[in-house]
Protein backbone atom coordinates (compact mmCIF):
# COMPACT_ATOMS: atom_id res chain seq x y z
CA UNK A 1 0.00 0.00 0.00
CA UNK A 2 1.42 3.37 -0.94
CA UNK A 3 0.43 6.10 1.47
CA UNK A 4 -0.46 9.58 0.25
CA UNK A 5 0.91 11.07 3.44
CA UNK A 6 3.48 9.22 5.50
CA UNK A 7 4.72 10.85 8.63
CA UNK A 8 7.53 9.42 10.66
CA UNK A 9 8.88 10.33 14.06
CA UNK A 10 7.63 13.88 13.69
CA UNK A 11 8.20 16.27 16.57
CA UNK A 12 7.89 19.95 17.27
CA UNK A 13 9.61 21.48 20.27
CA UNK A 14 9.02 25.12 21.09
CA UNK A 15 11.46 27.35 22.97
CA UNK A 16 11.19 26.91 26.72
CA UNK A 17 11.25 23.12 26.66
CA UNK A 18 7.72 22.74 25.30
CA UNK A 19 7.42 19.39 23.54
CA UNK A 20 4.12 20.05 21.76
CA UNK A 21 4.53 17.08 19.41
CA UNK A 22 6.98 14.48 20.54
CA UNK A 23 7.73 11.83 17.94
CA UNK A 24 4.60 10.70 16.15
CA UNK A 25 4.14 8.51 13.09
CA UNK A 26 1.07 7.90 10.97
CA UNK A 27 0.05 7.54 7.37
CA UNK A 28 -2.99 8.30 5.28
CA UNK A 29 -3.94 6.27 2.20
CA UNK A 30 -5.52 7.85 -0.89
CA UNK A 31 -9.23 8.42 -0.31
CA UNK A 32 -8.92 7.70 3.38
CA UNK A 33 -9.95 9.75 6.41
CA UNK A 34 -7.67 9.59 9.41
CA UNK A 35 -9.11 11.26 12.47
CA UNK A 36 -6.69 12.70 14.99
CA UNK A 37 -8.43 12.92 18.33
CA UNK A 38 -7.41 14.30 21.69
CA UNK A 39 -8.01 16.91 24.35
CA UNK A 40 -7.15 20.58 23.88
CA UNK A 41 -3.41 21.07 24.17
CA UNK A 42 -2.45 17.53 23.19
CA UNK A 43 -0.67 18.78 20.07
CA UNK A 44 -3.21 17.77 17.44
CA UNK A 45 -3.49 21.22 15.88
CA UNK A 46 0.31 21.54 15.85
CA UNK A 47 0.44 18.14 14.13
CA UNK A 48 -1.99 19.33 11.46
CA UNK A 49 0.28 22.31 10.72
CA UNK A 50 3.39 20.12 10.69
CA UNK A 51 1.79 17.69 8.26
CA UNK A 52 1.53 20.53 5.72
CA UNK A 53 4.85 22.03 6.78
CA UNK A 54 3.07 25.23 7.71
CA UNK A 55 5.17 24.84 10.83
CA UNK A 56 8.77 23.72 10.61
CA UNK A 57 9.19 20.34 12.41
CA UNK A 58 12.04 19.82 14.88
CA UNK A 59 12.64 16.24 13.75
CA UNK A 60 11.02 13.65 11.53
CA UNK A 61 9.97 13.27 7.93
CA UNK A 62 6.80 14.18 6.04
CA UNK A 63 6.42 12.14 2.90
CA UNK A 64 3.73 13.38 0.57
CA UNK A 65 3.30 11.25 -2.54
CA UNK A 66 6.65 9.70 -1.70
CA UNK A 67 8.47 13.03 -1.61
CA UNK A 68 9.86 14.44 1.64
CA UNK A 69 8.33 17.88 2.07
CA UNK A 70 11.19 18.85 4.35
CA UNK A 71 13.71 18.66 1.51
CA UNK A 72 11.73 20.98 -0.76
CA UNK A 73 12.81 24.57 -1.39
CA UNK A 74 10.32 27.29 -0.38
CA UNK A 75 9.31 27.80 -4.01
CA UNK A 76 8.88 24.07 -4.66
CA UNK A 77 6.87 23.72 -1.46
CA UNK A 78 4.57 26.55 -2.52
CA UNK A 79 3.94 24.79 -5.83
CA UNK A 80 3.22 21.53 -4.00
CA UNK A 81 0.60 23.23 -1.84
CA UNK A 82 -1.85 22.96 -4.73
CA UNK A 83 -2.21 19.32 -3.77
CA UNK A 84 -2.68 19.75 -0.02
CA UNK A 85 -5.13 22.18 1.46
CA UNK A 86 -6.52 23.05 4.87
CA UNK A 87 -9.87 23.93 6.44
CA UNK A 88 -9.66 25.90 9.66
CA UNK A 89 -11.48 25.69 12.95
CA UNK A 90 -12.51 29.32 13.18
CA UNK A 91 -14.89 30.16 10.32
CA UNK A 92 -14.74 33.85 11.24
CA UNK A 93 -11.01 34.54 11.44
CA UNK A 94 -10.07 32.29 8.53
CA UNK A 95 -11.64 34.55 5.89
CA UNK A 96 -10.06 37.95 5.21
CA UNK A 97 -12.81 40.47 6.13
CA UNK A 98 -11.68 42.84 3.38
CA UNK A 99 -11.96 40.38 0.52
CA UNK A 100 -15.10 39.21 -1.25
CA UNK A 101 -16.01 35.54 -1.17
CA UNK A 102 -15.07 35.36 -4.85
CA UNK A 103 -11.60 36.76 -4.17
CA UNK A 104 -11.13 34.41 -1.21
CA UNK A 105 -12.03 31.30 -3.18
CA UNK A 106 -10.04 32.52 -6.18
CA UNK A 107 -6.81 32.97 -4.23
CA UNK A 108 -5.43 29.40 -4.44
CA UNK A 109 -6.67 29.13 -8.05
CA UNK A 110 -4.84 32.32 -8.99
CA UNK A 111 -1.68 31.31 -7.11
CA UNK A 112 -1.43 28.07 -9.06
CA UNK A 113 -2.63 29.53 -12.36
CA UNK A 114 -5.65 27.22 -12.49
CA UNK A 115 -8.03 29.70 -14.11
CA UNK A 116 -6.19 31.66 -16.79
CA UNK A 117 -9.01 34.01 -17.76
CA UNK A 118 -11.44 36.12 -15.82
CA UNK A 119 -14.38 34.21 -17.20
CA UNK A 120 -12.79 30.86 -16.35
CA UNK A 121 -12.19 32.08 -12.81
CA UNK A 122 -15.77 33.25 -12.39
CA UNK A 123 -17.10 29.98 -13.71
CA UNK A 124 -14.83 27.95 -11.41
CA UNK A 125 -15.76 30.03 -8.35
CA UNK A 126 -19.46 29.62 -9.15
CA UNK A 127 -18.98 25.88 -9.57
CA UNK A 128 -17.18 25.64 -6.22
CA UNK A 129 -19.88 27.65 -4.47
CA UNK A 130 -22.46 25.32 -5.95
CA UNK A 131 -20.52 22.27 -4.73
CA UNK A 132 -20.66 23.50 -1.15
CA UNK A 133 -24.31 24.52 -1.43
CA UNK A 134 -24.04 28.30 -1.74
CA UNK A 135 -25.67 30.49 -4.41
CA UNK A 136 -23.42 31.94 -7.15
CA UNK A 137 -24.19 35.54 -6.12
CA UNK A 138 -22.31 34.85 -2.84
CA UNK A 139 -19.09 35.57 -4.75
CA UNK A 140 -19.69 39.33 -4.72
CA UNK A 141 -20.42 39.51 -1.00
CA UNK A 142 -18.19 39.85 2.05
CA UNK A 143 -17.57 37.29 4.83
CA UNK A 144 -19.46 39.32 7.45
CA UNK A 145 -22.66 38.78 5.47
CA UNK A 146 -22.55 35.04 6.14
CA UNK A 147 -23.26 32.84 9.14
CA UNK A 148 -20.69 30.55 10.75
CA UNK A 149 -21.94 27.48 8.90
CA UNK A 150 -21.93 29.29 5.55
CA UNK A 151 -18.46 30.65 6.22
CA UNK A 152 -17.20 27.15 6.89
CA UNK A 153 -18.64 26.10 3.53
CA UNK A 154 -16.72 28.99 1.94
CA UNK A 155 -13.55 27.76 3.67
CA UNK A 156 -14.20 24.29 2.26
CA UNK A 157 -14.80 25.70 -1.24
CA UNK A 158 -11.46 27.50 -1.02
CA UNK A 159 -9.73 24.29 0.06
CA UNK A 160 -11.11 22.04 -2.69
CA UNK A 161 -10.65 24.69 -5.42
CA UNK A 162 -7.24 23.56 -6.67
CA UNK A 163 -8.33 19.88 -6.66
CA UNK A 164 -6.06 18.76 -3.82
CA UNK A 165 -5.58 15.12 -2.95
CA UNK A 166 -5.22 15.83 0.77
CA UNK A 167 -7.30 18.19 2.90
CA UNK A 168 -6.33 18.78 6.50
CA UNK A 169 -9.45 19.69 8.45
CA UNK A 170 -8.49 21.24 11.78
CA UNK A 171 -11.58 20.88 13.97
CA UNK A 172 -13.75 22.05 11.07
CA UNK A 173 -17.02 21.75 12.96
CA UNK A 174 -16.14 22.39 16.60
CA UNK A 175 -16.99 26.10 16.31
CA UNK A 176 -20.41 25.33 14.84
CA UNK A 177 -23.80 24.60 16.39
CA UNK A 178 -24.56 20.92 16.74
CA UNK A 179 -27.33 21.25 14.16
CA UNK A 180 -24.81 22.52 11.59
CA UNK A 181 -22.03 20.09 12.50
CA UNK A 182 -23.82 17.19 10.83
CA UNK A 183 -24.41 19.18 7.65
CA UNK A 184 -20.78 20.18 7.31
CA UNK A 185 -19.55 16.65 8.10
CA UNK A 186 -21.93 15.28 5.46
CA UNK A 187 -20.66 17.86 2.98
CA UNK A 188 -17.07 16.80 3.65
CA UNK A 189 -18.08 13.17 3.21
CA UNK A 190 -19.89 13.86 -0.09
CA UNK A 191 -16.89 15.80 -1.39
CA UNK A 192 -14.62 12.91 -0.45
CA UNK A 193 -16.74 10.52 -2.51
CA UNK A 194 -16.99 12.87 -5.48
CA UNK A 195 -13.37 14.04 -5.54
CA UNK A 196 -11.50 11.13 -3.97
CA UNK A 197 -10.04 13.30 -1.23
CA UNK A 198 -8.00 12.13 1.72
CA UNK A 199 -8.67 13.82 5.02
CA UNK A 200 -6.61 14.39 8.10
CA UNK A 201 -9.54 15.20 10.33
CA UNK A 202 -8.58 16.76 13.64
CA UNK A 203 -11.23 16.70 16.37
CA UNK A 204 -11.73 16.56 20.09
CA UNK A 205 -15.16 15.06 19.75
CA UNK A 206 -15.38 11.33 19.10
CA UNK A 207 -19.07 11.56 18.19
CA UNK A 208 -18.19 13.66 15.13
CA UNK A 209 -15.32 11.39 14.17
CA UNK A 210 -17.49 8.27 14.28
CA UNK A 211 -19.33 9.37 11.14
CA UNK A 212 -16.46 10.35 8.94
CA UNK A 213 -13.28 8.53 9.99
CA UNK A 214 -11.95 5.35 8.45
CA UNK A 215 -9.18 5.17 11.00
CA UNK A 216 -8.65 6.99 14.27
CA UNK A 217 -5.43 8.02 16.00
CA UNK A 218 -5.77 9.11 19.62
CA UNK A 219 -3.26 11.69 20.81
CA UNK A 220 -2.24 12.43 24.35
CA UNK A 221 0.38 14.99 25.34
CA UNK A 222 2.27 15.04 22.07
CA UNK A 223 2.18 11.32 21.21
CA UNK A 224 -0.24 8.93 19.56
CA UNK A 225 -1.39 6.41 22.17
CA UNK A 226 -3.69 4.29 20.03
CA UNK A 227 -4.40 3.87 16.32
CA UNK A 228 -7.11 1.61 14.93
CA UNK A 229 -9.73 1.31 12.22
CA UNK A 230 -12.66 3.43 13.37
CA UNK A 231 -15.19 0.67 14.02
CA UNK A 232 -12.59 -1.36 15.88
CA UNK A 233 -11.53 1.57 18.03
CA UNK A 234 -15.10 2.27 19.03
CA UNK A 235 -15.83 -1.43 19.60
CA UNK A 236 -12.66 -2.39 21.44
CA UNK A 237 -10.46 0.42 22.71
CA UNK A 238 -7.16 -0.97 24.02
CA UNK A 239 -5.72 2.09 25.69
CA UNK A 240 -7.23 3.34 28.96
CA UNK A 241 -7.16 6.91 27.66
CA UNK A 242 -9.15 5.95 24.57
CA UNK A 243 -11.61 4.14 26.77
CA UNK A 244 -11.99 7.21 28.99
CA UNK A 245 -12.55 9.45 25.93
CA UNK A 246 -15.13 7.03 24.54
CA UNK A 247 -16.97 6.92 27.83
CA UNK A 248 -17.28 10.71 27.68
CA UNK A 249 -18.80 10.76 24.19
CA UNK A 250 -22.58 10.81 23.98
CA UNK A 251 -24.13 7.46 23.02
CA UNK A 252 -26.08 7.63 19.79
CA UNK A 253 -28.67 5.17 21.08
CA UNK A 254 -31.00 6.43 23.76
CA UNK A 255 -30.97 4.36 26.93
CA UNK A 256 -27.64 2.73 26.15
CA UNK A 257 -25.56 1.78 29.15
CA UNK A 258 -23.05 4.46 29.93
CA UNK A 259 -20.27 4.24 32.41
CA UNK A 260 -18.39 7.46 32.43
CA UNK A 261 -14.78 7.21 33.39
CA UNK A 262 -13.81 10.50 34.97
CA UNK A 263 -10.08 11.12 34.62
CA UNK A 264 -8.47 12.72 37.62
CA UNK A 265 -6.60 16.01 37.30
CA UNK A 266 -5.55 18.06 34.31
CA UNK A 267 -3.53 17.16 31.28
CA UNK A 268 0.11 17.82 32.35
CA UNK A 269 2.02 20.69 30.76
CA UNK A 270 4.01 19.82 27.63
CA UNK A 271 6.83 21.68 29.37
CA UNK A 272 7.04 18.98 32.08
CA UNK A 273 6.11 15.67 30.51
CA UNK A 274 5.88 12.87 33.11
CA UNK A 275 8.52 10.13 32.82
CA UNK A 276 7.57 6.62 31.77
CA UNK A 277 4.09 6.45 30.31
CA UNK A 278 2.98 10.07 30.03
CA UNK A 279 -0.58 9.11 30.89
CA UNK A 280 0.33 7.52 34.24
CA UNK A 281 -0.53 10.63 36.30
CA UNK A 282 -4.19 10.27 35.37
CA UNK A 283 -4.50 6.58 34.56
CA UNK A 284 -6.64 4.41 36.85
CA UNK A 285 -4.48 1.39 35.94
CA UNK A 286 -1.08 2.97 36.62
CA UNK A 287 1.51 0.65 38.18
CA UNK A 288 5.19 1.07 39.01
CA UNK A 289 6.21 -0.02 35.52
CA UNK A 290 4.14 2.84 34.04
CA UNK A 291 6.05 5.40 36.06
CA UNK A 292 9.40 3.94 35.02
CA UNK A 293 9.12 2.69 31.45
CA UNK A 294 7.67 4.25 28.34
CA UNK A 295 5.28 1.65 26.92
CA UNK A 296 6.15 0.48 23.39
CA UNK A 297 3.66 0.94 20.58
CA UNK A 298 2.45 -2.65 20.38
CA UNK A 299 0.31 -4.14 17.68
CA UNK A 300 -2.75 -5.73 19.24
CA UNK A 301 -4.44 -6.61 15.95
CA UNK A 302 -3.76 -5.91 12.27
CA UNK A 303 -3.79 -2.12 11.87
CA UNK A 304 -4.44 -1.62 15.55
CA UNK A 305 -1.66 -0.41 17.86
CA UNK A 306 -1.77 0.78 21.43
CA UNK A 307 0.99 2.23 23.61
CA UNK A 308 0.11 0.79 26.99
CA UNK A 309 1.74 -1.80 29.26
CA UNK A 310 -1.70 -3.23 29.92
CA UNK A 311 -3.19 -2.98 26.45
CA UNK A 312 -6.32 -5.10 26.26
CA UNK A 313 -9.90 -4.61 25.12
CA UNK A 314 -11.55 -2.29 27.65
CA UNK A 315 -8.56 -2.23 29.98
CA UNK A 316 -10.42 -0.30 32.71
CA UNK A 317 -12.89 -2.66 34.41
CA UNK A 318 -16.42 -1.32 34.85
CA UNK A 319 -19.23 -3.07 36.72
CA UNK A 320 -21.71 -3.17 33.88
CA UNK A 321 -19.30 -4.74 31.39
CA UNK A 322 -19.62 -8.48 31.33
CA UNK B 1 -18.59 62.21 13.78
CA UNK B 2 -21.97 63.93 13.82
CA UNK B 3 -21.03 66.22 16.67
CA UNK B 4 -21.55 69.90 15.64
CA UNK B 5 -18.04 70.91 16.75
CA UNK B 6 -16.60 68.15 14.58
CA UNK B 7 -18.67 69.29 11.61
CA UNK B 8 -17.57 72.90 12.07
CA UNK B 9 -13.93 71.77 12.27
CA UNK B 10 -14.40 69.63 9.19
CA UNK B 11 -15.71 72.70 7.36
CA UNK B 12 -12.68 74.69 8.58
CA UNK B 13 -10.32 71.95 7.39
CA UNK B 14 -12.02 71.91 3.99
CA UNK B 15 -11.76 75.72 3.82
CA UNK B 16 -8.03 75.61 4.66
CA UNK B 17 -7.42 72.97 2.02
CA UNK B 18 -9.33 75.06 -0.54
CA UNK B 19 -7.32 78.14 0.40
CA UNK B 20 -4.09 76.21 0.10
CA UNK B 21 -5.11 74.91 -3.32
CA UNK B 22 -6.73 77.98 -4.84
CA UNK B 23 -5.70 80.86 -2.53
CA UNK B 24 -2.90 82.19 -4.72
CA UNK B 25 -5.40 82.56 -7.59
CA UNK B 26 -7.58 84.92 -5.58
CA UNK B 27 -4.86 86.89 -3.79
CA UNK B 28 -6.31 90.30 -2.92
CA UNK B 29 -2.87 91.94 -3.10
CA UNK B 30 0.69 91.07 -3.93
CA UNK B 31 2.04 89.47 -0.72
CA UNK B 32 5.55 90.68 -1.54
CA UNK B 33 4.74 94.27 -2.56
CA UNK B 34 6.24 96.67 -0.03
CA UNK B 35 4.88 100.11 0.73
CA UNK B 36 6.70 102.68 2.80
CA UNK B 37 3.61 104.76 3.56
CA UNK B 38 1.37 101.78 4.53
CA UNK B 39 3.64 100.29 7.23
CA UNK B 40 2.30 98.68 10.42
CA UNK B 41 -1.32 99.53 9.71
CA UNK B 42 -4.15 97.97 11.73
CA UNK B 43 -6.83 95.96 9.90
CA UNK B 44 -8.90 97.93 7.42
CA UNK B 45 -11.09 97.34 4.39
CA UNK B 46 -8.00 97.42 2.16
CA UNK B 47 -5.82 95.30 4.47
CA UNK B 48 -8.02 92.85 6.41
CA UNK B 49 -5.19 91.67 8.65
CA UNK B 50 -3.30 94.99 8.56
CA UNK B 51 0.19 95.43 7.18
CA UNK B 52 3.64 94.46 8.41
CA UNK B 53 6.75 96.58 8.90
CA UNK B 54 7.48 96.60 5.16
CA UNK B 55 3.91 97.65 4.41
CA UNK B 56 3.06 94.19 2.97
CA UNK B 57 -0.53 92.98 3.16
CA UNK B 58 -0.64 90.42 6.03
CA UNK B 59 -3.87 88.82 4.79
CA UNK B 60 -2.28 88.02 1.44
CA UNK B 61 0.79 86.68 3.21
CA UNK B 62 -1.23 84.48 5.57
CA UNK B 63 -3.26 83.25 2.61
CA UNK B 64 -0.13 82.26 0.73
CA UNK B 65 1.46 80.84 3.88
CA UNK B 66 -1.46 78.39 4.17
CA UNK B 67 -0.09 76.62 1.12
CA UNK B 68 3.27 75.88 2.78
CA UNK B 69 1.75 74.91 6.10
CA UNK B 70 -0.73 72.49 4.60
CA UNK B 71 1.66 71.13 2.04
CA UNK B 72 4.05 70.17 4.79
CA UNK B 73 1.22 69.15 7.10
CA UNK B 74 -0.04 66.64 4.55
CA UNK B 75 3.20 65.67 2.81
CA UNK B 76 5.20 64.79 5.92
CA UNK B 77 2.64 62.36 7.43
CA UNK B 78 1.97 60.94 3.96
CA UNK B 79 5.64 60.23 3.25
CA UNK B 80 6.34 59.04 6.80
CA UNK B 81 3.13 56.97 6.71
CA UNK B 82 3.96 55.26 3.42
CA UNK B 83 7.57 54.49 4.28
CA UNK B 84 6.88 53.69 7.93
CA UNK B 85 4.01 51.37 7.06
CA UNK B 86 6.10 49.42 4.58
CA UNK B 87 9.05 49.16 6.99
CA UNK B 88 6.82 48.28 9.94
CA UNK B 89 4.77 45.75 7.97
CA UNK B 90 7.81 43.91 6.61
CA UNK B 91 9.57 44.04 9.99
CA UNK B 92 6.53 42.64 11.76
CA UNK B 93 5.81 40.06 9.08
CA UNK B 94 9.28 38.65 8.51
CA UNK B 95 10.78 39.25 11.95
CA UNK B 96 14.46 38.37 12.21
CA UNK B 97 17.34 40.79 11.85
CA UNK B 98 15.41 43.34 9.79
CA UNK B 99 12.79 43.54 12.54
CA UNK B 100 15.42 43.93 15.23
CA UNK B 101 17.25 46.71 13.41
CA UNK B 102 14.05 48.56 12.45
CA UNK B 103 12.75 48.19 15.99
CA UNK B 104 15.95 49.50 17.60
CA UNK B 105 16.20 52.44 15.20
CA UNK B 106 12.55 53.31 15.83
CA UNK B 107 13.12 53.14 19.59
CA UNK B 108 16.17 55.37 19.25
CA UNK B 109 14.29 57.97 17.22
CA UNK B 110 11.28 57.81 19.53
CA UNK B 111 13.55 58.93 22.37
CA UNK B 112 13.60 62.39 20.77
CA UNK B 113 10.49 64.57 20.73
CA UNK B 114 9.54 64.92 17.05
CA UNK B 115 9.95 68.70 17.24
CA UNK B 116 13.52 68.40 18.50
CA UNK B 117 14.32 65.75 15.90
CA UNK B 118 12.76 67.95 13.22
CA UNK B 119 14.89 70.93 14.27
CA UNK B 120 18.00 68.77 14.39
CA UNK B 121 17.44 67.34 10.92
CA UNK B 122 16.32 70.65 9.39
CA UNK B 123 19.49 72.27 10.75
CA UNK B 124 21.63 69.43 9.43
CA UNK B 125 20.01 69.41 5.98
CA UNK B 126 19.99 73.18 5.67
CA UNK B 127 17.11 75.48 4.66
CA UNK B 128 14.72 74.67 1.83
CA UNK B 129 11.21 73.36 1.68
CA UNK B 130 12.18 69.92 0.37
CA UNK B 131 14.61 69.50 3.24
CA UNK B 132 11.93 70.65 5.65
CA UNK B 133 9.52 67.96 4.45
CA UNK B 134 12.27 65.35 4.64
CA UNK B 135 13.20 66.40 8.17
CA UNK B 136 9.65 66.32 9.52
CA UNK B 137 8.80 63.10 7.68
CA UNK B 138 11.87 61.43 9.16
CA UNK B 139 10.95 62.70 12.62
CA UNK B 140 7.52 61.04 12.25
CA UNK B 141 8.82 57.81 10.74
CA UNK B 142 9.26 55.83 13.99
CA UNK B 143 5.64 56.41 15.04
CA UNK B 144 4.38 54.83 11.85
CA UNK B 145 6.88 51.97 12.02
CA UNK B 146 5.63 51.22 15.54
CA UNK B 147 1.95 51.28 14.67
CA UNK B 148 2.36 49.31 11.45
CA UNK B 149 4.58 46.71 13.12
CA UNK B 150 2.23 46.16 16.06
CA UNK B 151 -0.81 45.88 13.77
CA UNK B 152 1.08 43.51 11.49
CA UNK B 153 1.95 41.21 14.38
CA UNK B 154 -1.76 40.98 15.17
CA UNK B 155 -2.77 40.39 11.54
CA UNK B 156 0.05 37.94 10.92
CA UNK B 157 -1.38 35.44 13.40
CA UNK B 158 -4.85 35.59 11.83
CA UNK B 159 -5.98 32.30 10.29
CA UNK B 160 -6.68 34.00 6.95
CA UNK B 161 -2.98 34.76 6.67
CA UNK B 162 -2.20 31.12 7.46
CA UNK B 163 -4.79 30.15 4.85
CA UNK B 164 -2.92 32.21 2.29
CA UNK B 165 0.34 30.49 3.22
CA UNK B 166 -1.45 27.15 2.91
CA UNK B 167 -2.72 28.16 -0.53
CA UNK B 168 0.90 28.55 -1.62
CA UNK B 169 0.90 32.33 -1.86
CA UNK B 170 4.25 34.09 -1.94
CA UNK B 171 4.96 35.88 1.40
CA UNK B 172 5.50 39.17 -0.42
CA UNK B 173 2.03 38.99 -1.91
CA UNK B 174 0.57 38.00 1.46
CA UNK B 175 1.90 41.27 2.84
CA UNK B 176 0.38 43.20 -0.07
CA UNK B 177 -2.98 41.42 -0.27
CA UNK B 178 -3.72 40.55 3.35
CA UNK B 179 -1.53 42.53 5.73
CA UNK B 180 -1.51 46.05 4.26
CA UNK B 181 -5.29 46.32 3.72
CA UNK B 182 -5.94 45.11 7.25
CA UNK B 183 -3.48 47.46 8.98
CA UNK B 184 -4.55 50.52 6.96
CA UNK B 185 -7.14 51.59 9.57
CA UNK B 186 -4.76 52.23 12.49
CA UNK B 187 -2.18 53.78 10.16
CA UNK B 188 -4.69 56.25 8.71
CA UNK B 189 -5.76 57.18 12.23
CA UNK B 190 -2.18 57.91 13.28
CA UNK B 191 -1.63 59.82 10.04
CA UNK B 192 -4.55 62.20 10.57
CA UNK B 193 -3.50 62.82 14.16
CA UNK B 194 0.00 63.85 13.06
CA UNK B 195 -1.13 66.36 10.42
CA UNK B 196 -1.74 69.05 13.06
CA UNK B 197 1.63 68.32 14.67
CA UNK B 198 3.35 68.64 11.29
CA UNK B 199 1.71 72.03 10.73
CA UNK B 200 2.87 73.13 14.17
CA UNK B 201 6.41 71.92 13.54
CA UNK B 202 6.52 73.76 10.21
CA UNK B 203 5.46 76.98 11.94
CA UNK B 204 8.05 76.47 14.66
CA UNK B 205 10.87 75.76 12.22
CA UNK B 206 9.93 78.74 10.05
CA UNK B 207 9.74 80.85 13.20
CA UNK B 208 13.32 80.03 14.14
CA UNK B 209 14.48 80.45 10.55
CA UNK B 210 14.93 76.82 9.58
CA UNK B 211 11.75 76.55 7.52
CA UNK B 212 10.32 78.65 4.73
CA UNK B 213 12.81 81.39 3.94
CA UNK B 214 11.78 85.07 3.71
CA UNK B 215 10.57 86.86 1.73
CA UNK B 216 8.33 83.87 0.94
CA UNK B 217 5.58 83.97 3.58
CA UNK B 218 4.72 81.22 6.03
CA UNK B 219 2.76 81.46 9.26
CA UNK B 220 5.89 80.88 11.28
CA UNK B 221 8.00 83.57 9.66
CA UNK B 222 5.10 86.07 9.61
CA UNK B 223 4.89 85.68 13.39
CA UNK B 224 8.67 85.92 13.74
CA UNK B 225 8.72 89.01 11.59
CA UNK B 226 5.84 90.62 13.46
CA UNK B 227 7.55 90.03 16.79
CA UNK B 228 10.00 92.87 16.07
CA UNK B 229 7.23 95.44 16.25
CA UNK B 230 4.75 93.62 18.45
CA UNK B 231 4.30 96.58 20.80
CA UNK B 232 3.69 99.01 17.97
CA UNK B 233 1.53 96.71 15.84
CA UNK B 234 0.49 93.28 17.15
CA UNK B 235 -1.66 92.52 14.08
CA UNK B 236 0.66 90.28 12.06
CA UNK B 237 1.41 88.16 15.14
CA UNK B 238 -2.23 88.02 16.26
CA UNK B 239 -3.74 87.23 12.87
CA UNK B 240 -1.16 84.68 11.76
CA UNK B 241 -1.10 83.14 15.24
CA UNK B 242 -4.88 82.87 15.31
CA UNK B 243 -4.92 81.29 11.86
CA UNK B 244 -2.29 78.76 12.93
CA UNK B 245 -4.20 77.93 16.13
CA UNK B 246 -7.49 77.54 14.30
CA UNK B 247 -5.92 75.26 11.69
CA UNK B 248 -4.13 73.03 14.22
CA UNK B 249 -7.25 72.81 16.38
CA UNK B 250 -9.48 71.92 13.45
CA UNK B 251 -7.12 69.22 12.18
CA UNK B 252 -6.74 67.80 15.69
CA UNK B 253 -10.49 67.52 16.25
CA UNK B 254 -11.09 66.03 12.82
CA UNK B 255 -8.21 63.61 13.49
CA UNK B 256 -9.86 62.54 16.74
CA UNK B 257 -13.14 62.05 14.93
CA UNK B 258 -11.45 59.90 12.28
CA UNK B 259 -9.90 57.78 15.03
CA UNK B 260 -13.27 57.41 16.72
CA UNK B 261 -14.86 56.38 13.46
CA UNK B 262 -12.19 53.91 12.33
CA UNK B 263 -10.81 52.49 15.56
CA UNK B 264 -13.18 49.91 17.01
CA UNK B 265 -11.68 50.43 20.48
CA UNK B 266 -13.02 53.99 20.56
CA UNK B 267 -16.30 53.23 18.85
CA UNK B 268 -19.34 53.40 21.07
Amino acid sequence: MTALLDIENLSKHFPGGVRAVDGISFHIAPGETLALVGESGCGKSTTSRLALRLLEPTTGSIRFNGEDLRTLSPAALRRRRRDMQIVFQDPYASLNPRMTIGEIIAEPLRVHGLAPTRAAMQARVAELLDRVGLPPDAAARYPRQFSGGQRQRIGIARAIGPNPSLVVADEPVSALDVSLQGQVVNLLQDLQEQLGLSYLFVAHDLAVVRHIAHRVAVMYLGVIVETAPADRLFAAPHHPYTQALLSAAPEPEPGAVRNRIILQGEIPSPRAIPPGCRFHTRCPLAQDICRAQTPPNQQVAPGHTAACHFAAPYPIPTESRR
Amino acid sequence: MRHPVTLICLAIVVAFVAIAAFGPLILPQDPLAQSFIARLKPPSAAHWFGTDRYGRDVFARVLLGTRWSLLLGLAAPLIAGTLGTLIGAFAGFYGGWFDRIAGRVADLLMAFPSLLLGILLAAALGPGFGNLIAAVAFAFLPRFIRVARASTLAVRSEPYVEASFAAGEHPLRIVLRHVLPNISGPVIVVGTLWIATAIRIEATLSFIGLGVQPPAPSWGNIIRDGLTNILGSPWPVVTAGFTLTLCVLAFNIVGDAVRDALDPDYRE
